[in-house]
């Protein structure tokens, strides 16, 4: 045995900590780097341990925070609903769908028809079993006539569900959707509840943890699910979850040690970072900002001034400034280079001011408004600023208009012919191509209206080989990139940091926070409080 | 004091009738803000069908005088309504945190009051010394800084440098007396730093004022000792002033700290109050408005009445 060795058996038996050990490796010659290194290689890092409690705090609050699903529409909602709801399949990091409360599934009819079978023997945390009932119960929830869901418009493609037995459900489609087991795991909303479950009763889920208090826009408090049906998985033994509004406060929150878990602004990520009881995890995403550039309306019904305007972004230059560097360049097309259907072969839309002149000199237009609050993003204004600066070399005169935040989304998004947007990250290109770009989609905030698109989406939705809905898929993007009226100039990453202690956390390019995996995987190692 | 009587009587009556007129500016105000409830609650998410239907739900189909007589009447029963966000009951909504609104005032207030006025005092009577332009220029620096920057400075210094304190003020109900103290320590420094210059300067500015009044004169000429004097004389003749200026400040204390609520992340009504605006919760509004002014009104008639006893001229006016 090495002297290495010894020290690594010393932390895994618990009687050394992380600092001790770091410094005791460092009197071996080792460098901390290197000691690191071991460190997490080692046995000592690879198995996790029950108990502990951990804080997650979350930047939003709202006394409109809800355990009911068909309600739920904040990023605490999502966390909450992860901590003690399942839906019937799951992500994982790869975004592949997995088995949750449903063990397999398959479809027939172009995928139009789709059969789920339960995992038996699923409890809810008042010890009754889960049946088929509860599942037709929690989805037609969304879908009934006077639903308020947000869902309610994604899962109105469901036509009919009926039960064979406790443990089958099959759901029939409209049209078929390849991808529709991946739009139940991503969805926080598709939550199981038990049938009957309406909003007001004691909340009951079959997930990782159960409720103990829950105080809206102030904190809920869960402890370990004792029956959960994963036995390897759900190690902490309570998540208090936190609203903390204020930025400022987080981050002291996090170096002070009140707070384990917590979203970070990518502009002091690294200055967080520098704290050496802190990691900043950032995770390219699809979330993205965005111009919206209304086709239904002058001035930006004109195609030229869409092409100008997509030419005058210097997006590496905002991506680093604006994000600072925590993001990735966008194409004008939605979907990230993380998702299997994004379409490799598009050409960048470059910072080119003699293209952006050519077309803006055919628009004969002498300036163009673009209104932004921080509703569609922090930087939104800065943004704008920036793009303001490099189209002066292209001779447009871009004129800014800072709008109230408080309403944003009523009375300027949708409403004026170009503001500033943004969505967030969809784990599949059909996803946010359809709920934003269909001609007859609600949230068309473009307006950009395009037959041949209409086709591929539903082409692309129920065809099954993948090389073939690629190539589907790279067409109905490059419709987007050159003609629509999506003018995205990044996407951005999903940055969180976690306390030394926090061991197993992983961000996930879906959701912010991780996509609820961290209630099923972390689990804390106090001697790591080093 | 029959005087004092029936104007404590007069004031109630108008103080009834004040908060019925904020009710109704409240209501309009909300009113006339873009958007509604159902609106603010879905946001970039809603459609036309879930709008209509939210709306249905929520009650806010109905035309808003509609809504406010009824929302009047159930006032008059006692009873504030649920609110429209969460269907929670006003009352429990506010409850908790009404509570911890007056808690971190009460207990900033204990240390602020007569830390001020004892500077205020001191200040008088060494007018023009250094230890006079001294305490001026502190609490005129700590008035000055905007409150969230004192805030994160002593974040900075308690908590993160040398961690006394918590950078959170969580406080729960179940929680000890000490441990609920320890938890808002901060927040009440931060409080305790912005109040202090106001009531201190208008104390000193109070009692200088006095100072040059002939029966001053009078007492030096006695032979009392200047400190004596300031008590003794000065202090009774100048309390009206001083108690006014006082009772703002709690006043503030009470309805005024919500950027000291956001930074320590302390669930107080302020919170709740702005939350309720941008999600159009009017139950809410009405209820947490309805607290402040009734705040307000209270502690103003309380130094009224406090000046009409400290000076028995003003109990018989002319």
């Amino acid at each position: 045995m090495t002297d290495m060795d010894i020290l690594l058996k010393e932390m895994e038996t618990g009687r050394m900590n992380r600092r001790e050990f770091l410094e005791r490796a460092a009197a071996l010659g080792v460098t901390a780097v290197a000691a690191t290194t071991l460190l997490e290689t080692s046995a000592y890092a690879a198995t996790p341990k029950r108990g502990g409690e951990v804080v997650w705090a979350d930047g939003e609050s709202s006394p409109a925070e809800t355990y009911d699903p068909t309600k739920m529409l904040s990023g605490t909602d999502a966390t909450r609903s992860y901590q003690v709801y399942n839906r019937l399949t799951n992500l994982d990091h790869d975004l592949n769908v997995v088995p949750n409360l449903a063990e397999e599934w398959e479809s027939a009819n172009d995928a139009t028809e789709w059969t789920f079978r339960l995992r038996e023997g699923v409890e809810f945390h008042d010890g009754k079993t889960l049946t088929s009932e509860d599942v037709l119960y929690s989805l037609n929830e969304h879908i009934k006539e006077d639903s308020t869901s947000p869902s309610k418009a994604l899962l109105s493609s469901i036509v009919d569900m009926k039960a064979d037995g406790d443990n089958v459900v099959t759901i029939t489609l409209n049209s078929g959707n390849a991808d529709f087991p991946i739009q139940l795991g991503h969805d926080y909303h598709t939550s199981v509840v038990p049938a009957g479950w309406k909003d007001g009763d004691p909340v009951v889920g079959t997930g990782p943890y159960k409720l103990v208090e829950f105080e809206p826009g102030i904190r809920s408090i869960v402890t370990r699910n004792e029956n959960y049906f994963k036995s390897d998985a759900a190690w902490v033994d309570t998540w208090i979850t936190q609203n903390v509004t204020d930025a400022t406060a987080r981050t002291n929150g996090m170096r002070t040690g009140t707070i384990d878990i917590s979203g970070v602004d990518p502009r002091v990520a690294d200055m967080i970072g520098r704290d050496s009881a802190i990691t900043v995890h950032s995770t390219p995403s699809g979330a993205h900002f965005l111009w919206s550039m209304m086709c239904d309306r002058p001035p930006s019904d004109d195609l030229n001034l869409r092409l100008a305007l997509k030419h005058c972004a210097e997006r590496q230059a905002m991506v680093d400034q604006l994000l600072l560097g925590h993001g990735t360049v966008g194409n004008d097309f939605p979907v990230n280079p993380g998702i299997p259907m994004y379409c490799r072969e598009i050409p960048q839309h470059d910072y080119d001011p003699d293209k952006a002149k050519f077309y803006w000199d055919k628009t004969g237009l002498s300036s163009v408004e673009i209104s932004a609050s921080t509703q569609a993003g922090e930087f939104a204004v800065d943004a704008c600023v920036m793009l303001q600066e490099s189209a002066k070399a292209a001779g447009i005169t871009i004129d800014i208009k800072r709008v109230p935040a408080d309403g944003y989304w009523e009375h300027t998004w949708m409403k004026v012919p170009i503001c500033a947007s943004n969505w967030n990250s969809r784990p599949t290109a059909d996803l946010i191509l359809t709920l934003v770009f269909q001609s007859d989609a609600e949230w068309n905030e473009t307006q950009w209206k395009n037959d041949r698109f209409d086709e591929l989406l539903v082409l692309g939705r129920k065809t099954v080989d993948p090389v073939l809905r690629y190539e589907i898929y790279c067409e109905a993007e490059a419709l987007v990139h050159g003609d629509g009226g999506a003018f995205i100039p990044f996407f951005m990453n999903f940055v969180e940091a976690t306390r030394q202690r926090i061991q197993g956390y992983r961000g996930s390019p879906a959701f912010s926070g991780g996509a609820g995996w961290p209630f099923e995987d972390v689990w804390v190692d106090d001697n790591m409080a080093g | 004091m029959n005087s004092l009587g029936s104007l404590i009587v007069r004031r109630l009556a108008f103080a009834i009738l004040t908060l019925f007129i904020i009710s109704v500016l409240i209501s309009v105000g909300v009113e006339l803000l873009p958007g509604d409830l159902a609106r603010s609650l879905l946001g970039q998410m809603a459609t036309p069908e879930t709008l209509a239907a939210l709306r249905k739900e929520l009650g806010l189909d109905q035309p808003y005088h509609i809504r406010y007589l009824a929302w009047l009447g159930d006032v008059f029963r006692w009873d504030l309504g649920r609110s429209l966000a969460n269907n929670i009951l006003v009352s429990e909504l506010i409850g908790v945190r009404l509570e911890n609104t007056l808690f971190l005032a009460a207990v900033a207030a204990v240390i602020a009051v007569p830390v001020s006025v004892i500077l205020g005092l001191v200040a008088a009577l060494y007018r023009e010394s250094f230890f006079d332009k001294f305490v001026s220029m502190t609490t005129l620096t700590t008035i000055s800084f905007p409150e969230f920057l004192v805030a994160y400075i002593l974040m900075v210094i308690f908590s993160v440098q040398f961690p006394f304190f918590p950078s959170m003020a969580n406080v729960t109900h179940d929680m000890a007396f000490w441990d609920r103290l320890h938890a808002v320590a901060l927040p009440v420094m931060t409080l305790v730093l912005v109040v202090v210059a106001h009531m201190m300067r208008l104390t000193r500015a109070a009692i200088i004022n006095v100072l040059s009044r002939p029966y001053i004169e009078m007492a030096e000429l006695k032979g009392m000792s200047s400190a004596w004097i300031i008590v003794w004389h000065a202090l009774p003749n100048s309390l009206a002033p001083i108690i006014n200026v006082i009772v703002i400040n709690i006043a503030y204390l009470v309805v005024g700290v919500v950027v000291v609520e956001v930074v320590f992340v302390y669930p107080g009504l302020g919170q709740l109050l702005v939350d309720s605006v941008s999600n159009r919760d009017l139950p809410v509004v009405q209820a947490s408005g309805l607290i402040f002014a009734a705040t307000f009104i209270f502690l103003n008639l309380t130094a009224d009445i406090l000046s009409i006893l400290a000076n028995p001229r003003l109990r018989h006016p002319k």
